[in-house]
This record gives C-alpha cells, sequence and structure tokens, in this order.
C-alpha cells in the first residue's frame, strides 16, 4: 500500500488546473463582480470565508469580521508592506450559505479577493507510525559518538558507519549528514528558533522539553494575552485551529509534529532517547522549538497555517519547517493566486525586516517536497523562494516515494519502509505508549534540513558571520555530498521497483550535509592560483559535489576585480571547473548564479528549480603553494 | 696635494670595504632575528584589501600561519617546519606541501621581508598573534 506521509492540507482551494486559466474563478455569473472568488466551497469551512478587503468597514457592511492576522505591536508597518492588514476573517451569518457571502462580497470595490476556508480530512495514515521496539543501548555498548542518548545508534540518518544487521543490507556507510564532525563545531544555541508548523508538539515530552521555545513574555493559564500578541495563554507556541492551547493526542492525531520536532531539536547528550541534528551538547545549548499548531486531530485549514506563519514571524522563529503540502499547483502564480493569504504570510515571515537573528537578513523558509513519487513537487515547496526537500533512504538513494523534478532543490535522508529502520524520533507516548518511534517520508527529511539550517544559523551567530538570507540560502543548497551518479540502474519499492535514472536531475543539488554547511558558514571559499597560467578551479567546494551536473546561469566578476587581476578573458565555468587566466598579482571575487533543482528556474507560469549565488574569492600570487598556505 | 698613488690606495680602500661591506651584508645571519610573530603589512599586487596573515616562527624551526585572505572568510591555520640557509628561507607544511617559494630573507627594524621573484611582502613585528584569532580557527 502506498504509504502517503505527507499531511495534505486543503484540496478545497483548487487552482484552476485549465491550461489558459489564471487560477481565479466567479462564482456568481449573473452579475459583474469586482473581486475575484478564489476556490471553490465545496468541503470548506462554511462558517467563514477569507476577505481581502482596502476597506472591509463598507464592503462587509452588515457582517461580523476581524482580521486574519493580529496585528503584532511595533509591526504594523511591515504589516501593511505585505498586506497583511487587508486580510479578513467574515463570519457567515446563520441561514446564509458561504458562497452566498462571498458571492455579495465580491461586488464590492472595496474588497480585492475571497478565500474559502479549507476543512478537509487530513489523509495521512495513522499506521504509518511504528512506536520504538529498540531496547535502549548500555553507554558502553554504543559506537564511541559525541552524544550519550542510547537510541543514537538506531539514527543511521545521523551516523551510518554500515552495520547492515542494524540498517539493512542495503545500507552504505556514510549515508548520513556528517553530524558528529559538525557537533565538533557547534550543536546548537537556544537564540535560534525554529517553527514547526505541524501537529502540536507534545512539549512536555522528557527529551523535547529543555529545547522547547517559552514565550517569556505570557502567564501561563492566567487566560489572558499578557503580551499583547494576539494569543492568550501561548506559552511555547499555540494551535491555531482550535484557537487555544497546543494538543497533540486528539483523535486522528498521529504524533507527527513532536516527531518532526524531535529530528530537529531533541535534547542531545541528556542520557535518554536519541539525538537531533541541532539539539545542543547538553548544556541547554540546542536550538528550540516553537509548536506553530495547524492540524488538530482531522481539522486544519488555509487560515490557520498562514496565522501559523506570521506569529512565527512575529515571535523570533528563524526557520520555519513545514511538512505539509497544500495541493497540486502546476506554476507558482496558481498557488499565489489561490493561496494569496498564505503567500502573504511567507512572504511576511521570509522579509528582511522581520529576521530574527543577527547572523541572516530574513528568515528560511524549508518544506517538504510530497509523497506521492510525482515527478514534480507539491506546492508550497515547489515556489521557487522556498527551500523544497526530496528524501532518500539509508542506501543513499531515492526513497520510492519521494517526489522529485520540477519545484525540488535539495535531498536529504527521510527513510524508507522497505528497510526494518526508518527515521527514529521522539513520538507523544499518549498515542501508542512509547515516547519514540519510527516514521518516514519527505516529512522527515524536511526537519533534517531545518535542523542544518538551524545549526548554520547558530555557527554563524558562534562565529559573529552575518549574511544576506540569499547567501544563506544558497549555503544550504550547496552544502551538499554527490547523489547523481548513482541514480542508475533499479530500486525495489514496496511492491515493484523503479527505474532510478527517472530521477536524475530531480532530487536537488544533492544530499544535504551538516559539516559542510558548517563550512560554508566559516566564509566565502578562496583559491590561490599561479599568476600567468591557465588555472582550472574545482567547484565542488562552491557548488557541492554535484556542481558537475548544476546548471549555471552566469559567471561574473567586476570590471574592477577583472582588472585587478588582468584578466584578458571573462572567467568560464564548464562541467563544474571554473577556468581563469590570471596575467597579474592580486584578488577578486567572482560569482557564480546556479539552478538548484533542474535545468532551469522557475517562473511565474512554469516549475522549475530555486536559482542561487554563490561567490568564490580568487588570489593570484606569482608563489602559490599547493595547499593554499601563505608562504 | 694628493699624490694620485694616494688617491688610487684611497680608492682601493673604499672598493675593499665596500667589497667586505656587502659581503657582510649577504653572510648576515637572521637566524636569530626570525623568530616571533609577524603580521603581513603589504604585498605586491592589486588586492581588495591587504591579505590577513599572521607568521609564528617559533626557534625550533617550527611555523604556524593564520590567514584569511578573504574578509568574509575565517582564519585558516597551516603549520609545518622552515629552514634558512644562508639569507634564503624555505619550507614544508605538516601535509608535506613545499613551500611555494624559498625566500630571500632581509630583518630590518622590526620589519620582514620575504622575496621571491617580483612578490614581496613585509611583515611587522607583534609581540604576539591576537587570541582572538588563533580562538577563531579550527
Amino acid at each position: 500500500m502506498l504509504k502517503n506521509r505527507l499531511f495534505i492540507l486543503s484540496m478545497a482551494v483548487l487552482p484552476l488546473l485549465l491550461s489558459g486559466c489564471d487560477g481565479r474563478t466567479s462564482l456568481i455569473e449573473d452579475t459583474p463582480l469586482a473581486a475575484s472568488v478564489i476556490g471553490s466551497p465545496e468541503n470548506a469551512d462554511n462558517s467563514r470565508i477569507l476577505v481581502q478587503a482596502d476597506d472591509i468597514s463598507s464592503a462587509a457592511d452588515g457582517f461580523e469580521y476581524e482580521r486574519l492576522f493580529p496585528s503584532t505591536p511595533g509591526k504594523e508597518s511591515i504589516e501593511h508592506r505585505y498586506g497583511l492588514d487587508r486580510w479578513f476573517v467574515v463570519t457567515i451569518p446563520e441561514g446564509m450559505e458561504a458562497r452566498e457571502v462571498a458571492g455579495r462580497l465580491s461586488k464590492s470595490e472595496a474588497v480585492r479577493s475571497i478565500e474559502f476556508c479549507a476543512a478537509l480530512t487530513d489523509p495521512s495514515e495513522s499506521d504509518d507510525m511504528t512506536v520504538c521496539d529498540i531496547a535502549p543501548m548500555t553507554k558502553s555498548a554504543a559506537e564511541p559518538v559525541s552524544m550519550n542518548d542510547p537510541l543514537f545508534k538506531s539514527q543511521w540518518f545521523l551516523f551510518n558507519n554500515g552495520d547492515k544487521s542494524t540498517f539493512g543490507q542495503t545500507c552504505v556507510a556514510g549515508c548520513d549528514v556528517n553530524i558528529k564532525d559538525a557537533w565538533s563545531l557547534c550543536a546548537g544555541d537556544p537564540s535560534i528558533i525554529v517553527a514547526v508548523v505541524d501537529e502540536g508538539v507534545k512539549y512536555t515530552h522528557p527529551d523535547l522539553e529543555a529545547n522547547m521555545w517559552t514565550n517569556t513574555g505570557e502567564i501561563p493559564g492566567n487566560g489572558i494575552d499578557d503580551d499583547r500578541n494576539g494569543y492568550v495563554d501561548d506559552i511555547h507556541g499555540y494551535n491555531f485551529i482550535d484557537d487555544g492551547p497546543i494538543s497533540w493526542n486528539k483523535g486522528g492525531d498521529n504524533g507527527h509534529g513532536t516527531h518532526v520536532a524531535g529530528l530537529v531539536a531533541a535534547v542531545n547528550n541528556n542520557g535518554i532517547g536519541i539525538s537531533s541534528v541541532a539539539g545542543g551538547s547538553g548544556k541547554g545549548d540546542g536550538v528550540r522549538i516553537m509548536s506553530c499548531q495547524i492540524f488538530s486531530g482531522s481539522s486544519h485549514d488555509n487560515a490557520a497555517v498562514a496565522k501559523a506563519i506570521k506569529y512565527a514571524a512575529d515571535n523570533g522563529a528563524s526557520v520555519l519547517q513545514c511538512s505539509f503540502g497544500l495541493g497540486k499547483y502546476y506554476s507558482d502564480r496558481a498557488f499565489s493566486e489561490s493561496l494569496s493569504a498564505v503567500k502573504a504570510a511567507f512572504d511576511y515571515f521570509r522579509a528582511p525586516e522581520n529576521a530574527n537573528n543577527s547572523a541572516v537578513d530574513g528568515n528560511i523558509v524549508i518544506i517538504s517536497a510530497g509523497n506521492s513519487h510525482n515527478n514534480f513537487a507539491e506546492y508550497p515547496g515547489a515556489y521557487r523562494d522556498y527551500i523544497c526537500v526530496s528524501a532518500i533512504s539509508q542506501d543513499n538513494l531515492p526513497a520510492w516515494y519521494s517526489n522529485y523534478g520540477l519545484g525540488v532543490n535539495i535531498a536529504a535522508p527521510g527513510g524508507d519502509n522497505t528497510f526494518t529502520l526508518t527515521m527514529l524520533s521522539t513520538l507523544p507516548s499518549e498515542l501508542k505508549g512509547n515516547d519514540y518511534g519510527f516514521m518516514h517520508g519527505t516529512s522527515q527529511a524536511t526537519p533534517v534540513v531545518s535542523g542544518i539550517a538551524a545549526l548554520g544559523l547558530s555557527y554563524a551567530k558562534q562565529l559573529g558571520r552575518h549574511f544576506t538570507r540569499d547567501e544563506f540560502e544558497a549555503m544550504i543548497l550547496t552544502a551538499v555530498n554527490p547523489l547523481e551518479d548513482r541514480l542508475s540502474g533499479s530500486k525495489m519499492g514496496p511492491t515493484s521497483s523503479f527505474d532510478l535514472a527517472s530521477r536524475k536531475g530531480g532530487m536537488g543539488t544533492g544530499v544535504i550535509d551538516a559539516w559542510k554547511m558548517l563550512m560554508n558558514v566559516e566564509g566565502v571559499p578562496f583559491v590561490t592560483v599561479k599568476t600567468g597560467t591557465d588555472a582550472s578551479i574545482d567547484l565542488r567546494r562552491l557548488l557541492g559535489e554535484d556542481a558537475s551536473k548544476i546548471a549555471i546561469k552566469e559567471v561574473s566578476i567586476s570590471s574592477r576585480d577583472s582588472e585587478a587581476l588582468g584578466l584578458k578573458e571573462a572567467p568560464a565555468v564548464s562541467q563544474g571547473i571554473l577556468h581563469i587566466n590570471c596575467s597579474k598579482m592580486g584578488s577578486a571575487r567572482i560569482t557564480v548564479e546556479a539552478v538548484a533543482g533542474g535545468a532551469a528556474e522557475g517562473t511565474d507560469t512554469d516549475m522549475g528549480g530555486k536559482l542561487f549565488k554563490r561567490t568564490i574569492s580568487i588570489v593570484s600570487r606569482e608563489n602559490a603553494s599547493n595547499n593554499g598556505g601563505w608562504l | 696635494m694628493m699624490k694620485f698613488s694616494n688617491i688610487l690606495r684611497y680608492l682601493m680602500a673604499a672598493v675593499i670595504s665596500a667589497i667586505v661591506f656587502c659581503a657582510c651584508e649577504k653572510e648576515k645571519d637572521y637566524r636569530n632575528d626570525l623568530p616571533g610573530a609577524w603580521e603581513l603589512v603589504s604585498v605586491s599586487g592589486q588586492y581588495g584589501q591587504t591579505p590577513q596573515v599572521y607568521l609564528d616562527i617559533v626557534g625550533d624551526g617550527k611555523f604556524v600561519i593564520f590567514q584569511r585572505l578573504d574578509e568574509n572568510s575565517s582564519y585558516v591555520r597551516y603549520d609545518g617546519s622552515w629552514t634558512l640557509t644562508g639569507n634564503r628561507l624555505s619550507g614544508n607544511y605538516t601535509d608535506g606541501t613545499p613551500w611555494a617559494a624559498a625566500y630571500t630573507v632581509e630583518v630590518t627594524d622590526g620589519m620582514l621581508t620575504l622575496t621571491s621573484g617580483s612578490e614581496e611582502s613585509i611583515y611587522k613585528r607583534i609581540s604576539s598573534i591576537p587570541d582572538s584569532i588563533q580562538i577563531s580557527n579550527f
């Protein structure tokens, strides 16, 4: 049975898929409309609609309404800039239908657009989850690792020693994210917050509690919005579905949010349970988890997603961890017009003005590609601004279920249920009686990337580095190990085999590596070349191990720098090699613009990869040592 | 008036003195002047910013370099061994890589000049390499 681990949040706000349509449809056809009504009321929440309006008081005269995004003190101008102050939730009066109210409001000149609130059944399969039945190992029996968490040995994605008896006959030693090396430099920073937009995170979990973000401006349980951020008693995050306390064990919950949170930042080196990517060293230095709950039992909707994203931005999150899909769209434009409130919230989160840490101008959005083994990613992950993650398993090959192709930017371990062990992480014990268990999916690959992004931010802070958001995203996309050369032959899925060549060029830039991420954070890579010679510079350090497979869009150097090096010809890149001949001693920077995932960047109308730029520093010297040393 | 022969004698003496002086220059032993910490202050070529290079020459024939060739990079540490033959300084990195060249050495008034071909690097003596730089490398 095809097991889809990815949450498909909403199909109620469907884009128009027909050729030539622009994603909008009018529901009322007998009278001209001023505003567009997006999607269909079918399966939508009939008690409210979302309205984007310049003047809501005139547009919704006679209806009850409130702002979709509560205003945050001090952020009013940014909210206005991104249009969040123009979104409202209009309550449907008793005796009326959402469709009817939408039609009436759409006639107002003051209304820009109207969206229905999607409220569909969560199609994820709760039987996907298996609880941990591995006896915790004693410290003396464990591998010599940096952390003392007893279940670490079962977390192949952190450290894979090729133990076939544990990880499976086709496991490949080294198919992991190289975390032990990374931890020797940095294991996290409590000022870096990752918002887990998902089911509620069990914040009392013994392996998560110490790494939960805590809102110090709120007094627990007093029923008052002490910090006036629009939410009452939001101590570790908020439940945007039920408009109240975070929950994790309603009927229909499967522990997805708690599992994802554990992969990012379960507490390391505490002598219990698992390790995590950015869970610290046991000294209170793990990154922090903020629970932004958008699933509750079988309930979820696009309004909750939009509110959760803005909350994350306003309350300190630097990384938005999104293991969910909002349905199948076939262009960026179709997505952004169909879910414009969600899109506005994403834009707000990424805005430079909302940067929540000192290391990067802006916040990072990381989203799963989906588990339908389609040759395109689902939205919002496929949107060209966000980092979209596909999944591999412990054989260092694409997981059978992972989406690939258009819109995918990078791969990460996500497990594969053809193996005994998938991805081990934390679970609410209330669900199946155990604090730990296995899941697999791009839902699990994505928090691995989110954790590494958070680790990179932590390390940048430690070094006092500062980057633009685009620079930092480029560092993530190029902190990778190769995958392309292994994509030949076939691999068995649960019921049949699939052709690995079909995944060529479709899994992104490569497989994320934590150590390489920290090396990217350490700074602009440089290379010393000998003046007056033809130099060939291997760009794997710059673009990742699959540099020769990455589509190069442009190689640029400033005229001043070109003069400094005495270049007679512009530098050029082919097959991952930069060719340059410097006639003068000096230094310069060369910027390479490339595409993460596929041959072309995504546009409004065509799905594609994410454009990124990396810079390399060239030092031309008459005396150039072979190892880059100055002497 | 000075006789021509005396003039020749003085000239000869001056030439011999110059030769002796020059010979002393060439044979000057900088072995005791090299040890210590040095900071690169200039180098031939057109750099956006002078590369940041700190060199610690240890008396036992070892050296450590901390270098940052791009302002947005971290310091990178190299170490190895050095040899002084006459006024020619050469060496090897710990990974076995030889230095790019053997450099002609000159130490004057707390300044160290290393020259090879048309490339000249000038370092100034400092009391020690700043701790912040040594801490930031791995």
